[in-house]
């Protein structure tokens, strides 16, 4: 009799998503994701779906709930900087310093620096309320973010402001196996909703005459406001064998749609105008990871704890998404992570064709998470990478 | 052991600061560049989204091969206006042509306009610039949105179009054949909905007028 549910989860896993990215390559526009920002996901060669360690299995695989030590989190306070933050820092300095905005923007080293600009800032928190453990996962997230791109030696500027929050709720059951093969089998499920807020003001230097001959604080009400809500179902698998393996799989967004109402200005949203509402598909994700948690024997003492992960995500990005396919080299995240003395972590990584390093402090309440690591803006390697820094504050209990 | 923990704390805050001192070019350095797919490889919608990213890159070689995916999809009888667009701005930043025009803003903003030097015109490539200025005329005509600079710079190819390319034979132009570029610039005020007070719609004038006394 047990055996219709783990029929059904089976093809919820695997069987819908390949059917789904068929479908979907016809979808008439994809949409990004739900994206939560982690320090130590980051430091650690990217999320890993193999890895079953609290409240951070919660967006990367729901099966992982069932064997994830109990984790509660009472808030987080992570921001992530992208970009060339220490040019930027350098100019703002200049600035301030007194050199005159017309001197700034004719300096070479400016100039450069807007043909191809590309920084962000984004805050995870302080709304981070979520539970992990015992099959359980619930979790309430807000993220907010701003991003600035300019492209062009007559830059072409785009600003941009987004506000995500994200309700998500799922579970996770263990599969009885038999004791001799010294392994455990767990299938979890995930539903999510999330209400996302987006606002794009994007100019050339020219256009910016015109805006700044009539600059006023009513300029945001006059820029086109974007709403949009969608809810979706991710679903999951993790195999451990023997505490030392781990082999997890997992298809997210495996139907996720979403409705997007676009208002010509802000003003017209907040006096209830009537907006132009497009539906569309987030792009299902299957990825899969191993993980590797070797004993170290009499090195314990001081290496409390290792852990190697090997990840391909996005596997079927060339299906579900042509058009943004990325190269597969970019796909792959490997990371490594030491425990030392049950409080401090060393991590290190490569993910997205770029090398990650971080540390975090475990003061048994609160957790310091850094992270230092590149992307990749574009669908092939090296073509336009982004120094990311990452700091996050997690209050845990 | 507490010791320990709180040398290894301190260690790790002091290691953490000087780390950060320095590794930009640590890790946004990508060892698997040589893994990059060329553009001619990928499928039409991803030579598109190859191609945004290589004017985003800002590096010319880049731009160069992007260019190249695109111009042979457009020969082939492509008419997607977003194709158009990005193939307008990749040879329009291949020319060299937002390069004068960007002197000339910042002469502007310095208050030298009357040391602008309309010999960096001779370092433009007057081909990409006649080719981008015709793509940007097909995008606009398949609904694309441009820009103010957009409308200048497509101006200042399609007089080097009726110039037959060469910059000295501009001065020969009957007001007739130059109508087409003029027309084209004043064609942004119209489009970009400037009111007549605009200090952009006075630059676009101005620009026109320029065109004509080149």
């Amino acid at each position: 009799m047990r055996k219709r549910p783990v029929g059904l989860l089976l093809f919820v896993c695997f069987l819908l998503p390949v059917l789904h990215a068929g479908a979907e390559s016809t979808a008439s526009f994809s949409e990004s994701g739900i994206e939560i920002l982690s320090a130590r996901d980051a430091a650690f060669g990217g999320p890993h779906v193999a890895l079953a360690d609290g409240l951070s299995c919660l967006f990367t695989n729901p099966a992982g709930f069932r064997s994830a030590e109990p984790e509660l989190s009472l808030s987080e306070l992570t921001v992530n900087l992208t970009g060339p933050v220490f040019s930027i820092a350098d100019i703002v300095v200049q600035a301030l310093s007194g050199t005159s905005a017309t001197d700034l923007i004719t300096t070479e080293s400016v100039q450069n620096l807007l043909k191809k600009l590309y920084a962000s800032g984004s805050l995870f928190g302080p709304i981070a309320f979520g539970y992990v453990g015992e099959g359980l996962g619930f979790g309430f997230f807000n993220t907010s973010s701003v991003t600035l791109t300019s492209t062009g030696t007559v830059p072409k500027l785009m600003a941009g402001i987004q506000e995500d929050v994200v309700f998500a709720g799922g579970y996770s059951f263990r599969i009885p196996l038999p004791e001799a093969l010294q392994s455990t089998f767990d299938l979890g499920i995930l539903l999510k909703a999330f209400l996302r807020g987006n606002m794009t003001i994007e100019k050339s230097t020219l256009d910016l005459i015109s805006v700044l001959s009539s600059i006023s604080p009513d300029l945001l009400l006059e820029e086109p406001f974007t709403l949009g809500v969608g809810v979706g179902a991710d679903a999951g698998l993790l195999w451990n064998w023997n505490s030392l393996i781990s082999l997890g799989i997992v298809g997210r967004n495996l139907w996720t749609p979403t409705l997007y109402s676009s208002y010509a200005t802000l003003q017209s949203f907040l006096d209830a105008g009537t907006p132009t509402t497009t539906l569309g598909l987030v792009p299902i994700d299957l990825s899969a990871g191993l993980l590797f948690t070797p004993s170290l024997g009499f090195l314990e003492r001081y290496v409390t704890d290792i852990k190697i992960a090997l990840d391909y995500d996005d596997i079927l990005d060339f299906l579900t998404h042509p058009a943004t396919a990325s190269n597969p080299v970019l796909h792959v995240g490997l990371g490594i992570e030491l425990t030392l003395l049950e409080i401090l972590n060393l991590r290190g990584g490569f993910y997205r064709g770029y090398f990650s390093g971080g540390f975090g402090v475990d003061f048994t309440y609160v957790r310091l998470n850094v992270a230092m690591f590149g992307t990749e803006l574009s669908t092939e390697p090296g073509l336009r990478p982004a120094y990311n820094l990452r700091l996050g504050l997690e209050f845990r209990l | 052991m507490e010791k320990m923990k709180r040398f290894l704390c301190f260690f790790t805050v002091t290691g953490a600061v000087l780390f950060l001192a320095g590794c930009e070019a640590v890790f946004t350095f990508c060892p698997v560049t040589f893994l990059q797919r060329p553009a001619s490889s990928l499928t039409a919608e991803q030579q598109l989204e190859y191609a945004q990213d290589a004017l985003a890159s800002g590096d010319a070689a880049t731009m160069e091969s992007a260019y190249a995916a695109l111009k042979a999809l457009l020969d082939a009888g492509s008419t997607d206006s977003s194709t158009q667009y990005t193939a307008s701005q990749l040879a329009m930043e291949l020319s060299g042509a937002p390069a004068a025009l960007m002197d000339a803003l910042t002469a502007l903003a310095s208050g030298s306009a009357a040391d602008l030097d309309i010999s960096a015109l001779d370092t433009i490539d007057t081909t990409l610039l006649i080719e981008a200025a015709q793509y940007l005329q097909d995008a606009k005509e398949n609904g694309a949105d441009l820009t103010a600079t957009d409308y200048a710079l497509g101006g200042l190819g399609l007089l080097l179009e009726a110039a037959d390319g060469d910059i000295d034979n501009i001065a020969t132009l009957t007001t007739e054949e130059i109508e087409t570029a003029t027309d084209f610039v004043l064609q942004g005020i119209e489009d970009l909905d400037l009111a007549a007070d605009d200090p952009l719609t006075t630059i676009l004038e101005q620009f026109s007028d320029l065109l004509q006394y080149l």
